[in-house]
């Protein structure tokens, strides 16, 4: 059995635990989330531990660096950093609610990987370019934001379901821009890290810290996506539809920024991998 | 709050959070049509034409969309942003500094604390980035630095035309392009040996890498690119009629030789090498291209002292026997070029990353502080489900 082998049977208990959170969410007062949650962990275990075997693999058979360069590689690591932030903001926030959909996300991340044609699942040794200490932590801090992004849209697009179908107390759809201000707030953070570590590490390789190739520029449309719903939270009070709509619009942006100037025609550059 | 209203309408507007997200939005509406609109200098204006009709075409060059990211529009914009920000900031300072000041005589903390700052800190974070991305591009030179094993570098030619003193000779000793043992047609890495000579004739040896810059006089060197410049050898093949193959490192006008069988030698010179064949009407032979389209080599073989026999060999026709035939007592064939590597050093020097890195570090502390050192804004969801 190898890592990739691991990682299947990881996407089969995320959709375990999906299927227990939404059991738990339709089922009466009071709510027992130790199962799913405990689902949950268990997955996360695996999953965290896939990762290590993959890294000590790749050192073994020469080529030596953490698990987060090809395209396989991270798509399991975006499924990992999104169900790592749901586990460790569901103290604070709550989160638990939107297990189902979360975890869902994360095992359709993995199954992705099989679904697409010609996906290179062994471990490639890396270009000179790629190289660096900056990746761990570049690769890292933008994962995480994406997932935080990524958690705060699941919010945003639950919040706009709910006020069209009514269903929504003024209660709980301030508790929903809570949770998506919160988590926008960390993956802006998180963002601003991944660009600003992203920067050091062209200027270490290519003598620039910033050049408007189409992934850096996604990357700073990205941010001044969600720079806009911080001021419109923070000063001018935005909330409700108008708030989750940016939410979802800087989600897409997520996207285009990740696989999108990668993959679509319109948009060429020098990240091209990944 | 009451000095707000004494302000001038247009200072209002200047400072008003509404155009700070007005003008991101525009950013990013510019930003994005940056990487949709073809840009010049990546592109042949031929193939620009083709794509655009000619009105689209005025059109996207009065807005200076070919070059969004240094049109007047983009940096019209983030002057403004950067103006937006430094009114806004002048405009809040007293009424936090006075409020403190309250605070302090009556005793009481800041609801807020050290939060307060955050405001303060990330912006000037942010207008510190965009200080240095502007010195960047007003006192950054670059440049280029081809060198081949042995050559030396004094000076160098910035993209803007200029030519600049390095201030030390720069040396290339050795460049290497090695590739993954287990993946032959990977690069594992690009190495140039350097010696770097400064005025007082002081010397030290350096190794410049991909992501392992070197600095020389007031430069950085980075391993940026590579060139092929002519041939380092060529690789010619011996077969014997038994089948064991022996190849043969030469350059043109050079010679070796191989004992096919007990007491008989034979020389081998190579005596032209043409990177493109082609044979003219009088029988001669020329390199139609500078490109390696069709390489091959004459070789003049000698066996004992029997007169010289001609052949040519062929890199991409490996069974074109030529005169040998198939009953030969051996086989040539042409089985490699070693392409001579030089390397490609960008130089560069860029006063405005040291601003670009201390705003950074504000930025960071700012957003932490906004974010999560707010006594009354506590990070917990006050009512989680």
């Amino acid at each position: 059995m190898d890592d990739t082998t691991l990682n299947q049977i990881v996407m089969v208990v995320y959709m375990v635990s999906a299927a227990a959170f939404l059991w738990t969410n339709l089922a009466p007062e009071p709510k027992r989330w130790r199962i799913p949650m405990g689902v949950a962990w268990l997955g996360f275990g695996l999953h965290t531990s896939s990762l290590i075997w993959r890294w000590i693999h790749s050192y073994q058979i020469g080529i030596g660096h953490a698990p987060l360069t090809n395209r396989y590689e991270s798509f399991v690591f975006f499924a990992w950093s999104i169900v790592a932030i749901f586990l460790v903001f569901d103290r604070f926030l709550g989160l638990r609610r939107f297990g189902a959909a979360i975890l869902a996300g994360g095992a359709g991340l993995i199954g992705v990987t099989s679904l697409i044609p010609g996906m290179e699942t062994a471990v490639t040794p890396l270009m000179p370019a790629l190289q660096s200490n900056w990746l761990f932590f570049h690769v890292v801090t933008c994962f995480l934001a994406y997932a935080a992004f990524a958690v705060a849209f699941f919010t945003g697009i639950m919040s706009l379901t709910r006020a069209r179908g009514g269903n929504l107390t003024r209660e709980s759809s301030l508790q929903l821009d809570d949770v998506m201000y919160r988590m926008i707030m960390v993956g802006f953070l998180l963002l601003t890290l991944g660009i600003i570590s992203g920067s050091a590490w062209a200027y270490r390789a290519w003598g620039r810290y910033w050049g408007f190739d189409p992934k850096e520029t996604w990357s700073l449309i990205t941010w001044i996506v969600y720079a806009v719903f911080l001021h419109a939270r923070i000063t001018k009070g935005w909330a409700g539809k108008r708030l989750a709509l940016i939410a979802i619009i800087g989600f897409l942006s997520v996207i285009v920024t990740y696989w999108g100037v990668n993959h679509l025609d319109i948009f060429k550059g020098l990240h091209s991998y990944g | 709050m009451k000095s707000d209203q004494t302000h001038h309408p247009l200072i209002m507007f200047l400072s008003s959070t509404r155009l700070t997200i007005i003008l991101l939005i525009l950013l990013g509406i510019a930003s994005i049509a940056g990487t949709v609109v073809i840009q010049r200098g990546t592109s042949e204006e031929s193939h620009i034409q083709h794509v655009y009709s000619p009105g689209t075409i005025r059109f996207l060059d009065a807005i200076g969309a070919f070059d969004m990211y240094h049109s007047p529009l983009y940096l019209g914009l983030l002057i403004a942003l950067a103006l937006n920000l430094i009114v806004s900031t002048l405009r809040r300072l007293p009424r936090d500094v006075s409020l403190r000041r309250r605070l302090k005589s009556e005793g009481k903390p800041d609801p807020r604390g050290i939060a307060r700052f955050g405001f303060y800190v990330t912006h000037a974070g942010f207008l510190t980035i965009l200080t240095g991305a502007m010195l960047s591009g007003l006192t950054g030179v670059e440049g280029m630095l081809w060198m081949l094993p042995g050559e030396t570098a004094e000076s160098f030619t910035t993209l803007r035309g200029d030519t600049l003193a390095i201030g030390q000779t720069v040396r290339c000793d050795a460049f290497r392009i090695d590739m993954y043992e287990n993946d032959p047609g990977m690069v594992r890495e690009y190495r140039t040996d350097l010696t770097l000579t400064d005025s007082q004739g002081r010397s030290a040896q350096h190794v410049l890498r991909v992501n392992g810059p070197v600095a020389a006089g007031g430069f950085m060197l980075y391993q940026a690119s590579y060139h092929v410049a002519g041939i380092e050898y060529i690789e010619v093949g011996v077969r014997s009629k038994d089948g064991t193959p022996t190849s043969y490192r030469v350059n043109e006008g050079e010679s070796f030789e191989f004992v096919p069988t007990e007491g008989t030698t034979v020389s081998v010179t190579v005596e032209q090498f043409v990177s493109d064949f082609q044979r003219l009407d009088d029988g001669r032979v020329v390199s139609r291209s500078d490109e390696y389209a069709n390489p091959a080599a004459l070789l003049s073989i000698r066996e004992g002292s029997a007169d010289a026999r001609k052949q040519w060999v062929f890199l991409n026709f490996p069974n074109f026997h030529g005169a040998s035939g198939p009953d030969a007592a051996y086989v040539f064939s042409f089985d490699r070029i070693q392409p001579r590597f030089g390397t490609g050093i960008q130089i560069s020097r860029d006063p405005g990353s040291t601003f670009v890195w201390l705003g950074s570090v504000l930025l960071i502390c700012g957003l932490m502080l906004s974010f999560f050192m707010d006594p009354s804004k506590r990070f917990r969801n006050p009512s989680p489900a």
